[in-house]
């Protein structure tokens, strides 16, 4: 069942292109206490690697201001990926991964312009169901994520998203490298 | 079985077989990203360092950091740079991206180097010879431990969009000139100016204390911008080197940490210099011109002038060799002129200084100079006894005004050197001298697997007089005043080390060990007292794995023993600012580094001081917070 065959493939031998939706929540009160947050958007994309599947993923998802107290803002995340497949059998299989990433954010109320703008670091592990069929990937989107701001946000990611899977001839496999 | 080795390790350390005093940085085995080339300098070598900011870097090489009588000479592709430009002191080498570099030789020792006494070591920085290419480097560093969302909320503090913001972009273009061109640009903020204490619940420091105009605070950026162009030119049977370097800082924010006041300036440089050589052995060997024009400036837009201060130097050198029957004849002529001009104050200051340098040279063992100037009377007598040993006597009479002379007698691998120093700032426009002496045993081994580099140093001091020169505001109004704190010292010094070590122990693993610091003070409790900011250890261990020619990973430690900052110590007992010490730090670096398409595309990610606690968000003095850095380079064509 738990195979080490597939843990290294050839690198930039693939990539998978996705997109995927997840519902967001927020732990720690302080914030859940101000804001709502959206459902996050998400664009995916993965290789195989030399020790493992590397990617970049990037998410949307805003926060929504609960009183006037409190601005809104928007968010973009970018991040890094390094995964590792747990499990393997048949078209099914599992990949954990650790995401590092920075999240933007940008308060949208002119009365909150004061710096507006952050950057912040975070860090998301991840466990990822996925169901091939053809070229074609579902998956699940199962995270944990901490936002390094004074007052840590901790978020679960909750969400499904699909996936197609490219294998890259020889020539640009060479290119790329 | 471990001690045997330990004693063999260092038998071989210091048995002065396969001789090598000089570190050789290459950035081809540089993986982490560092805020600035000084840092990847000083941070790869054994240099201990103080950092207070995110860009400034100041070498410990003498008793006091940040001083320029402890910053290392600097040449560039085998010409002089002239750092030592107005009281800009920590401006010591230009900020290259490290992708124009080809190797960087740093000597910690005393010695004469291409025509310059270097009392406290060198730094050689060597340039690609690169083929037709265009790179562009992206970089943010930013940390953690900013409000974001909470802005707005019970925090009440500020928050740093990114700390650093960096860009640079490198041009060759051997076909015209064989030329390079550099531009940089870092926008950084400093970090940890405020400190919001929630037991408090007042800020004790305000990183932000420039305002907009609504009263809201606005937080001050400064902006660096470097441009660099170096050329290569062959003309005939001479090659021609020129390098034009131009630093404009359009806003510059100096910190000071007991008024809290940030003062902005202008600041700039422009430095050209030019080495011409011939292509064939001749009686001439080479001559170098360099010109440069310093200023900062506060005045433009405020009616109560602040600062004003330029400085224009102009410096030439020519060497002959003439062979003869007997050995080499060697003539070197070396002329420099300074002129300062403080437009506050209206004063002035000019130097001229020339000297004629005659040698001759038997057998590349024997080698006698005699130094004839106007301000300089010297003579220098080196001798190789064999392979192993050599030995090197001068003995020079400077008399700027009136005053110094300077001895030494040293080799390279135990010395002693006697030095009177001159120096003149336009801001207290005084002479001082300080007489001492250093004596240091340094040794290294190079082999294919490994290389160990070691040196133990005294330095006494018989006279030490040390002066602090700085700004504060008249009580009357925003007027510059100098505040200078004169501590003249007898019999003082200290003991210091320095360790550094590469190997390379299985495929694919290289490791490099360094460290250095200060065993022993000793003197007067004065002395004492105002060196405490250098009583310090620095150790730094880097595992570096490479998976595969284009994937690289690796993890570094560094550990910075406590240090007091003098300039804090009146906040002791100040019940609102806190005292600000540099506290251990623990500094854990890891970094992924990957190229794609023939390593045209580099990206990094890189997490920094991964060891350092939230709770310096509430202090001052230390910069150290986790940062994220990305970076990615294209090129046109491979540098070859």
């Amino acid at each position: 069942m738990f195979t080490c065959s597939k843990l290294v493939a050839q690198p930039f031998s693939s990539v998978d292109i996705g997109i995927s939706t997840s519902k967001v929540n927020i732990l720690d009160e302080s914030y859940a206490s101000r804001w709502n947050l959206t459902s996050a958007k998400s664009f995916n994309f993965r290789t195989p690697f030399y020790i493992g599947t590397a990617g970049l993923n990037i998410d949307l998802f805003d926060y929504e201001s609960k009183s006037d107290q409190v601005s809104d803002f928007s968010s973009i995340n970018f991040s890094s990926y390094l995964g590792f497949r747990i499990f393997d059998h048949k078209d099914i299989s599992i990949v954990s991964g650790l995401f590092v990433g920075i999240q933007k954010t940008d308060t949208e109320d002119d009365q909150f312009d004061f710096n507006a703008e952050e950057r912040e670091l975070y860090f998301s592990f991840s466990v990822e169901p996925q169901l091939r069929i053809g070229n074609f990937i579902l998956f699940g989107d199962i995270q944990h994520r901490k936002v390094f701001n004074y007052y840590r946000q901790n978020m679960w990611f909750l969400g499904a998203g699909i996936k197609f899977h490219i294998k890259l001839p020889k020539n640009i496999q060479s290119f790329i490298e | 079985m471990k001690t045997a080795l330990t004693i063999y390790v260092f038998v071989q350390l210091f048995s002065l077989k396969g001789f090598s005093q000089e570190i050789i940085l290459k950035p081809i085995e540089n993986t982490t990203p560092y805020f600035s080339f000084e840092e990847w300098i000083y941070s790869n070598s054994n240099w201990g360092y103080d950092s207070y900011g995110l860009t400034n870097f100041e070498p410990h090489s003498s008793l006091f950091s940040g001083s320029l009588e402890a910053a290392p000479k600097v040449f560039i592709n085998g010409s002089f740079y002239n750092s030592e430009w107005l009281t800009n002191d920590l401006e010591t080498i230009p900020n290259y991206p490290i992708e124009i570099i080809d190797s960087v030789v740093i000597k910690q020792n005393s010695q004469f180097n291409r025509g310059f006494f270097t009392p406290n070591g060198s730094i050689e920085i060597f340039t690609k010879n690169t083929d037709r290419f265009l790179t562009l480097n992206k970089s943010l560093v930013n940390e953690i431990n900013d409000p974001g969302p909470h802005l707005s909320s019970d925090l009440e503090t500020v928050n740093i969009d990114a700390i650093n913001y960096n860009e640079s972009v490198i041009i060759s273009y051997p076909e015209f000139l064989n030329s390079k061109f550099v531009y940089s640009r870092d926008r950084f903020s400093y970090t940890n100016r405020l400190v919001y204490d929630r037991e408090l619940n007042y800020f004790r420091f305000n990183r932000a204390s420039s305002r907009r105009p609504d009263g809201q605070p606005r937080m001050p950026r400064n902006i660096e911008q470097e441009f660099s162009l170096l050329n290569q030119i062959n003309a005939g049977s001479f090659t021609i080197n020129t390098r034009a370097f131009f630093i404009y800082s359009p806003e510059r924010y100096t910190w000071y940490p007991l008024t809290g006041i940030e003062i902005p300036a202008k600041h700039k440089q422009f430095q050209v210099s030019g080495i011409i050589k011939p292509v064939n052995s001749s009686s001439f060997r080479q001559s170098q011109f360099t010109f440069s024009h310093s200023s900062a400036d506060s005045l433009e837009g405020t009616t109560v002038p602040t600062y004003g201060i330029d400085e224009t130097s102009l410096s030439h050198s020519s060497s002959f060799g003439f062979p003869t029957d007997n050995g080499q004849v060697s003539l070197h002529l070396n002329n420099n002129v300074i002129i300062w001009d403080d437009k506050v104050t209206g004063n002035t200051q000019d130097i001229h200084d020339a000297n004629l340098i005659i040698g001759f040279q038997k057998n590349d063992i024997q080698n006698l100079k005699a130094i004839i100037g106007n301000h300089t009377l010297g003579l220098e007598y080196e001798r190789k006894a064999n392979q192993l040993l050599s030995y090197n006597i001068s003995t020079t009479r400077r008399n700027l005004d009136g005053n110094g002379y300077n001895f030494n007698l040293w080799n390279n691998g135990l010395g002693f050197a006697h030095l009177n120093k001159e120096n003149h700032t336009v801001t207290n426009n005084s002479n001082f001298i300080n007489t001492y002496s250093i004596s240091e045993i340094n040794s290294g081994l190079s082999k294919k697997k490994y290389q160990l580099n070691g040196s133990f140093f005294l330095k006494h001091y018989w006279q030490y007089v040390h002066t602090d020169t700085d700004y504060r505001f008249k009580d009357s109004g925003l007027q510059l005043d100098s505040d200078i704190t004169y501590s003249d010292l007898n019999n003082v010094g200290f003991v210091g080390y320095r360790f550094f070590a590469k190997y390379n122990p299985v495929p694919k693993t290289f490791l490099k060990t360094s460290f250095s610091g200060h065993l022993l003070r000793y003197g007067s409790e004065q002395f004492i007292n105002s060196v405490r900011n250098l009583s310090y250890f620095l150790f730094s261990q880097s595992i570096q794995y490479r998976a595969d020619e284009n994937a690289v990973f690796e993890i570094q430690f560094r550990y910075v023993s406590p240090r007091d900052i003098i300039e804090f110590e009146p906040l002791e007992n100040n019940p609102i600012f806190t005292t600000a010490h540099v506290r251990p730090i623990y500094l854990l670096n890891a970094t992924a580094k990957m190229w794609v398409i023939d390593r045209s595309l580099a990206l990094t990610l890189a997490l920094r001081n991964l060891l350092n606690s939230t709770e310096s968000y509430n202090t001052n003095g230390q910069y150290y917070n986790m940062s994220i850095s990305v970076g990615a380079s294209i090129a046109l064509r491979k540098t070859s």
